[in-house]
């Protein structure tokens, strides 16, 4: 009874912050397969990055995590900081839509992606630095060595956010974890970052969860999207269908509004409130916050901790 | 009434930013006609802002000269130039910070009017509570939302709030920067219709900065292309999009997010 073993294995994950509980992510669930990319869309506030960072080990103090994050079959959630701070960077790493935020300023960058590779790798800063040239070779940057030797704010938007690449993709991650990764950039950076990560991702055969807002964005780099609203994952399916045939209300009403191209110019836009209306959003937030689905929370949370300590 | 509203020849702008001199404009020339919609697109840093500003007076260019309705701008001081003041409105990208927080939105929305210079330029009896209730009916706010503050409200009340203080003098241009880059998808369209309502209900002339070529599209019927300072193609906006003639509008086109497969 072998059944092939996921990558990540995501199982009703809630997340609250604070004393008052206030919930970000309700029951969600997902999997992911080696190599496999998933796109996450839905507005903002929706949840994508809390989920984001619940994988990573990353979330605030405040939150409240319950629920099960599995690694390879093995659990994740209640594990000691060190035992994260291991996978992260290594086995799994983050892109963020701000690039700046992300680099020490005091810093030339060719060492931040070589402190990320001898942090996992405890290498000689030598070969750290030849794999360090060699990774912003890989993603794009010409004149890697000059590159390596200057400092963020001497970087352009796009090469900070290659940099940002190179550091994620330097210890070969089987995960790649990219949120709103090409936000801030012009378009044609844009495309070249995303061709860019197509390669990479392809070529490293790493896993990819990719968030973003642009639905044509997530369309070009994932075959599968989920979406969410609320806090909740309201449907996952293929790219292509989801794009051509959403099911939900509401996802409809997100790709109407995001093809600008299929209205001629001057005519009045589809809004989301056109298929999902206000008063049906009042309703499943009021079924959201009842008691009966505190109740549930928490004997799921029992259940997992026990399999996290075995 | 004459065939140009606004008028710019031969802009530049020179910064100064430290030891460094930014050519953000470069011999910049272009007109308005009353009632048309130009878009301005370009990449960030393609001088699209500084352009606009100076348009509405409010930055002076190195060299260059613009006019409003037949009366030269530049060179002007600024106790003359209420007359463009109340006249061209601005709108700006990011509604978290082009707001008052410390104001109630009856008075943001109200506060063009109350300026000494453009006040001037007005019939002495403007209303105030009257012209606050039309402009947010304009806008779709509810009127109750008038005592209240900017943060108590998402991203997309907020530009309302920001449209309906920049129709509050009732002025013939709307200028907009990126008035729908900082909104999430599920706001944008609401915020595009209302603008594309406004404009052809108000009779407005309009000039939208973006960067994002669809978004021009939709709202204008002339698009400008700039890059480093320069306007490198200008024409109607289905020539511009359905026909470019610059290598460079081709590349912008060419790097639209597309949906794959479909
Ligand atoms: N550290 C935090 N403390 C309290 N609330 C938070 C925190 N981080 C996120 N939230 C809340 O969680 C919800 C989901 O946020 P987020 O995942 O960032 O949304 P998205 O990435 O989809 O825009 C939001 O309501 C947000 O305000
Ligand atoms: N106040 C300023 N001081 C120095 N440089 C500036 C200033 N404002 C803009 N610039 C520079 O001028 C150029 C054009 O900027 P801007 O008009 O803001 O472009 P856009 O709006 O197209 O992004 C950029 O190189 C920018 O860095
Ligand atoms: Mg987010
Ligand atoms: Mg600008």
């Amino acid at each position: 009874m072998i059944t092939p073993r996921s990558l990540l294995e995501v199982t009703d994950l809630t997340v609250e912050f604070g004393r008052r509980r206030t919930r970000a992510v309700n029951a969600v669930s997902f999997g992911l397969e080696p190599g496999e990319r998933l796109g996450i869309i839905g507005e903002s506030g929706s949840g994508k990055t809390v989920t984001a960072l619940a994988v990573m080990g990353l979330l605030a103090e405040n939150a409240h995590v319950t629920g099960s994050i599995r690694w390879r079959g093995e659990e994740l959630l209640g594990r000691p900081e060190r035992e994260l701070a291991r996978l992260r960077g290594n086995a799994m790493s983050m892109v963020f839509q701000e690039p700046m935020t992300a680099l020490d300023p005091t810093m030339r960058v060719g060492r931040q992606v070589a402190e990320a590779f001898v942090l996992h790798r405890g290498d000689a800063t030598g070969s750290a630095r030849a794999r360090t040239v060699e990774m912003l070779d890989a993603v794009g940057l010409p004149d890697a060595e000059r590159i390596a030797d200057a400092f963020p704010h001497q970087l352009s938007g796009g090469q900070r956010q290659r940099v940002i690449l190179a550091m994620a993709l330097v210890n070969g991650p089987d995960l790649v974890i990219c949120d709103e990764p090409t936000t801030a950039l012009d378009v044609t950076v844009q495309a070249k970052v995303l061709e860019l990560l197509d390669e990479v991702l392809t070529a490293e055969q790493a896993a990819c969860l990719f968030i973003s807002h642009d639905l044509a964005v997530v369309s070009q780099v994932s075959r599968q999207v989920m979406v969410m609203l609320d806090g909740e994952v309201v449907e996952r399916a293929p790219a292509d269908r989801l794009f051509s045939a959403p099911g939900h209300p509401y996802t409809q009403g997100l790709v109407a509004t995001a093809r600008l191209d299929l209205v001629p110019p001057g005519e009045r836009l589809p809004t989301v409130e056109d298929y999902y209306t206000q008063e049906s959003r009042a309703e499943s937030q009021a079924r959201l916050s009842s008691p009966e689905a505190d109740a549930g929370v928490g004997e799921r949370n029992e259940e997992h901790g026990q399999v996290g300590r075995s | 009434m004459s065939g140009e509203l606004l008028r710019a020849e031969n802009l530049t702008r020179v910064y100064a930013d430290g030891r460094r001199r930014v050519n953000a404009l470069q011999d910049v020339s272009l007109t308005v006609a009353p009632g048309q919609r130009l878009g301005i697109v370009g990449e960030s840093g393609s001088g699209k802002s500084t352009l606009i500003r100076l348009l509405a007076g409010l930055d002076r260019p190195t060299t260059g000269q613009v006019w409003f309705d037949g009366t030269e701008v530049t060179g002007r001081p600024e106790r003359e130039l209420g007359f463009l003041r109340a006249a061209v409105q601005l709108v700006f990208q990011d509604p978290w910070s082009s707001l008052n927080p410390r104001m109630r939105v009856a008075d943001i929305i109200t506060e063009p009017l109350r300026s000494k210079l453009v006040r001037r330029q007005l019939p002495a009896d403007v209303d105030h509570r009257a012209r606050l209730a039309e402009v947010m009916a304009e806008v779709d706010l509810p009127p109750e939302f008038a005592d209240r503050y900017p943060h108590e409200f998402s991203g997309g009340q907020r530009q309302r709030i920001a449209i309906a203080r920049a129709l509050a003098p009732r002025p013939d241009v709307l200028i907009a920067d990126e008035p729908v880059s900082a909104l999430d998808v599920s706001v944008r369209a609401q915020v595009m219709n209302l603008l594309n309502d406004l404009v052809a209900s108000r009779g407005l002339t309009l000039i939208v900065v973006s960067h994002d070529l669809m978004v021009v599209r939709h709202l204008c019927d002339t698009i400008a292309v700039m890059q480093s300072g320069r306007i490198v193609e200008h024409g109607s906006a289905e020539q511009v999009y359905d026909d470019p003639r610059t290598g460079y509008t081709k590349t912008l086109l060419a790097a639209i997010p597309r949906f794959a497969g479909g």
